[in-house]
């Protein structure tokens, strides 16, 4: 180290002088407090500002300590770095720490400090191990793929992911060469693995030799164990490569809809996924940190033989020295293991055939994976669905599938293929393409809300509010055009509310999803209960359910129409079993606001009753709270906002009407919630989160009856909410 | 909010604190108490320029507390003394040219000197001086794990305004806390 900065000093001629003591009487001349500040030194400056040498603030200084940081050169230099003659424990060692190293970049910490910590990524040419060659060539490579993803798909912010920071990546192999190389090295273990199989079926005759047994037995593991890696690292990259294809190189299959690759990815994800089992049962056979010799061993990075902690610092930009802990190898192997079922899950999204259906796909793969932050799976999910900017899986059109999918939520009349009188009508025509075509970019910012960090889709979700609005706007305005024309036809017929209807329902969807997203991250108070409650029991839920049956009853209508003109076909009779248009969902939204009722109710019981936590020296009002609380929804005109006057009034009502009496609130709130248990059971085909809801329901069911009963007697504390069975619907306890 | 709501921000009760002063910062000298003061409690370094960022901008919204205390070493001789126990650390500007916000950047009290409403009361003075700022709003950052600090401002009106996802160098999400006051 010291020769390096010996001959950096060599080639650039500093002139060093020493200013100490003038600056020092130059300082003579401020007064007490006076500071020399320049105007462009704000906050981000003295932030980001360090005390240089200070250990706790100055990255630098990690690397001045006893023991020197070598380079990859400088470690084969001085012996500490074997090329060549690896055993098999330390090459698994390299594996699994490197994997430790993979999660955790992915996990957000900058590739510097962690996947690059291995030294032999450094210089993958300069190893003559074939194993960890081949190993490393394939890691360069999956972070060059990831890193294509991520970008690509661009949902991601700051704390997601870190940018490379001028590191160059040392590889300049194809995907098909480091395919290759690291399937020879596998089949080169498989090769010896069967060579000592045959040889211990031999031995079987001889058995004396013991030791000699043993030993094979011992690498026939070994080399199992390295197997199995090996097999899982190039199947994973297979995969990844053919989801590069299919992102990257869609080419057009004659409009259809189907992917050429994802049985292959699936094959090569599932036959991965075998391996897992069996990479945990050998973790322990890697090589360990020598705790002894080495101080730094300490299990935040792995220390051993290859691996370098300190080798980037000084790539790393001037700021406070961030901590990365590494994730150990087991956590690695049990998120690579989450990784890949996530990975076969995403590739289910070519069952999605609707825009509903793919947005519920995105909605739900947001908020029941974990961890949710995984930057890698939901960036490859935005690109298999959208591969290029409004085309649905690299060929169709989304304004296309959206005109579809409207056909199909409320049918309205000027979509209808037997409508020739809207077909003929080349303007009518026209602003329908048109509505589409304004429709495709804020449907598209739905998908791409899901997409990112579940803290970062709140505000996202507020800032879709107003492109909806905008929206919204332009479908009351077609409705009305349309109806204009079918008004003068000669059977006369409405077209009012039929694509404002649709916008409506998402714009009801996003206000609803940005109010629980509220529990999830844990942004309310006690206190804010009853108003986001009512909020959601009184308002957005109630005018989903109408929304839908208005959807669902137009739908009823244009079909009865059809009917009549069409009696007597055996077409129609076969329609009339058919249930009801939207009948899943409407059931779903009704016990979701009977629920929130039963909440509702309950904590304005616990307010009579001074049970709920109040701030008691607030130096804001209620109602600004909750007026600042609902401000993201002003920007919508159809539902109008609600003002807190409202609010007030309904609440002061509900509880004059029962005579500032807490039970007859407690009997109100059981009804809500055994109401919302009895909806939930008659959903066909509920997923887990309608199995939890339906729990919580009979829960707080059964402990508001009790309250009732006065079985529990006064309440003597505060109330919980237990958020652990779900994120949004909490379980009331009384203690 | 008006000059006329601001005398309504009463101090909380300061029961047996009679020795205790609140003061406004006044110099540079003070400058190291209040240094080693919030150093000890925080979890993240601030280098001296971040201080006197705040500080040399906004010294009128930084506030302190004197312990005046007198110990007793022989059976005539008496050593008094007065030692910060307490800061608070704050800014006030335009934020995207729409709202004046006011921004609590620090805030600490010595161990010792816990629940005694000291920290609820330097914010308390650090708000009404914003409020003659004519702020419209008062934010800061916590650690979603310091239950403390989010009874203490959640006491005063303030809401979990939003989820910072590995806000801080240690990876712990933070919460923004906001205080609407108009």
């Amino acid at each position: 180290m010291e020769k390096n900065c010996e001959s950096i000093a060599n080639d650039t001629k500093f002139n060093w002088k020493e200013v100490t003591n003038e600056f020092i009487a130059a300082t003579g001349e401020l007064k007490l407090g006076e500071l020399l500040h320049d105007e462009m030194f704000g906050l981000f400056e003295a932030m980001s500002a360090i005390e240089m040498m200070d250990p706790k603030m100055d990255a630098g200084m990690l690397c001045n300590r006893s023991k020197k940081v070598l380079n990859f050169d400088q470690a084969l230099a001085c012996g500490k770095l074997k090329v060549n003659n690896l055993t098999i424990e330390e090459q698994i060692g390299i594996i699994d720490d490197t994997c430790g190293c993979l999660i955790t970049w992915l996990e957000g910490h900058s590739l510097a400090q962690t996947v690059f910590t291995n030294l032999y990524l450094h210089n993958p040419n300069a190893v003559e191990d074939k194993c960890i060659r081949a190993f490393s060539v394939v890691v360069l490579k999956l972070v060059a793929i990831v890193k294509d993803f991520v970008t690509k798909a661009n949902v991601v912010e700051e704390e997601d992911i870190q940018p490379l920071y001028g590191f160059v990546m040392p590889c300049d192999y194809s995907d098909n060469k480091a395919c290759a190389m690291i399937r020879d090295v596998e089949e080169e273990v498989q090769r010896k693995l069967k060579a000592i199989q045959k040889d211990s079926t031999k031995q079987n005759c001889s058995e004396n030799d013991s030791e000699k047994y043993f030993q094979q037995e011992n690498e026939q593991q070994l080399l199992l164990a390295l197997y199995v890696r090996l097999k899982f690292f190039r199947l994973f990259f297979q995969s990844l490569i053919l989801l590069k294809k299919e992102i990257f190189n869609k080419v057009q299959y004659k409009k259809l809809v189907v992917s050429a690759n994802v049985e292959d990815i699936e094959k090569h994800l599932q036959q991965s996924s075998e391996t897992f089992q069996f990479w945990q049962q050998t973790l322990s056979m890697g090589v360990q940190p020598d705790t002894n010799s080495d101080p730094d061993a300490h299990g935040d990075y792995p220390t051993i033989m290859g691996f370098e902690p300190l080798v980037n610092q000084r790539l790393l930009p001037p700021t406070f020295p961030r901590r990365v802990l590494m994730r150990t190898r087991k956590e690695a192997v049990n998120y690579i293991e989450c990784l890949v079922s996530r990975l076969r899950h995403v590739c289910k999204v070519y069952d999605c055939s609707t825009f509903h259906s793919a947005l519920d796909f995105f909605t739900d793969f947001s908020k029941s994976s974990s961890p949710s932050s995984c930057v890698l799976s939901r960036s490859i999910l935005q690109l298999l669905y959208l591969p290029a900017p409004g085309l649905v899986f690299g060929v169709q059109p989304l304004s296309e599938l959206l005109r579809e999918t409207v056909r199909q939520f409320i049918k309205p009349p000027s979509l209808q293929t037997k409508s020739q009188i809207f077909a003929n009508n080349s303007q009518a025509k026209e602003y329908i393409e048109v509505f589409f075509n304004h429709c495709a970019r804020p449907m598209t910012s739905l998908l791409q809300i899901s997409g990112h960090n579940r803290a970062r889709q709140r505000e996202k979700l507020a800032q879709a509010l107003e492109e909806l609005a905008t929206l919204q706007d332009e479908a009351e305005k077609l409705d009305s055009f349309l109806n204009n024309i079918s008004q003068k036809l000669d059977t006369p017929l409405s077209h009012m509310g039929y694509f404002s209807t649709w916008i409506l329902y998402h714009i009801l969807r996003v206000m609803i999803q940005y109010l629980l997203s509220g529990f999830e991250l844990e942004l309310y108070s006690t206190h804010e209960y009853p108003y986001i409650f009512w909020y959601l029991y009184e308002f957005l839920y109630g005018w989903m359910v109408s929304t839908l049956n208005r959807a669902s009853n137009l739908i009823q209508e244009q079909e009865s129409q059809n009917d009549q003109k069409g009696r007597g076909s055996k077409k129609s009779k076969a329609k009339k079993r058919k249930q009801k248009p939207h009948f899943r969902e409407t059931l779903l939204n009704q016990a979701f606001q009977q629920l929130c009722g039963g909440y509702y109710k309950t904590v304005c019981a616990f307010k009579l009753q001074g049970k709920l936590k109040l701030p008691k020296a607030a130096l804001n009002t209620d109602q600004i709270r909750h007026e600042h609380r609902f401000a993201a929804f002003n920007s919508v005109i159809a539902p109008p906002p609600v003002s807190y006057n409202q609010y007030k009034d309904m609440t002061e009502q509900m509880s004059l009407a029962n005579r500032q009496n807490p039970n007859e609130l407690y009997a109100t709130a059981c009804k809500c919630f055994q109401q919302a248990k009895i909806l939930f059971e008659n959903i066909p085909e509920p997923n887990e989160e309608i199995c939890s809801c339906m729990k919580i329901a009979k829960t707080n069911y059964v402990v508001i009856k009790l309250l009732l009963s006065g079985h529990i007697g006064e309440l003597k504390t505060y109330p919980e909410f237990d958020f652990s069975v779900d994120k949004v619907f909490p379980i009331i306890r009384i203690l | 909010m008006n000059d006329d709501n601001v005398s309504e921000f009463s101090e909380l009760s300061l029961n047996g604190n009679e020795d205790i002063v609140y003061v406004n910062y006044e110099s540079e000298k003070q400058m190291p108490d209040i240094m080693r003061l919030i150093q000890k409690d925080l979890s993240e370094p601030y280098s001296v320029y971040t201080y006197r960022y705040f500080i040399h901008n906004w010294p009128h919204l930084c506030f302190l507390v004197n312990d005046h205390f007198s110990q007793f070493s022989g059976p005539t001789t008496a050593m008094c003394g007065e030692k910060i126990i307490g800061a608070i650390v704050c800014k006030l500007d335009l934020h995207k040219k729409m709202v004046k916000r006011g921004y609590i950047a620090m805030l600490a009290v010595d161990e010792n000197y816990r629940k005694r409403k000291i920290g609820s009361n330097l914010v308390i003075r650090a708000i009404k001086a914003m409020v003659r700022g004519d702020a419209d709003e008062v934010v800061l950052e916590t650690e979603i794990t310091n239950k403390p600090a989010l009874q203490l401002y959640e006491n005063l009106g303030f809401v979990r305004d939003k989820r910072l996802f590995r806000y801080y160098l240690n990876g712990v999400d933070a919460l923004r806390l906001k205080l609407w006051l108009k």
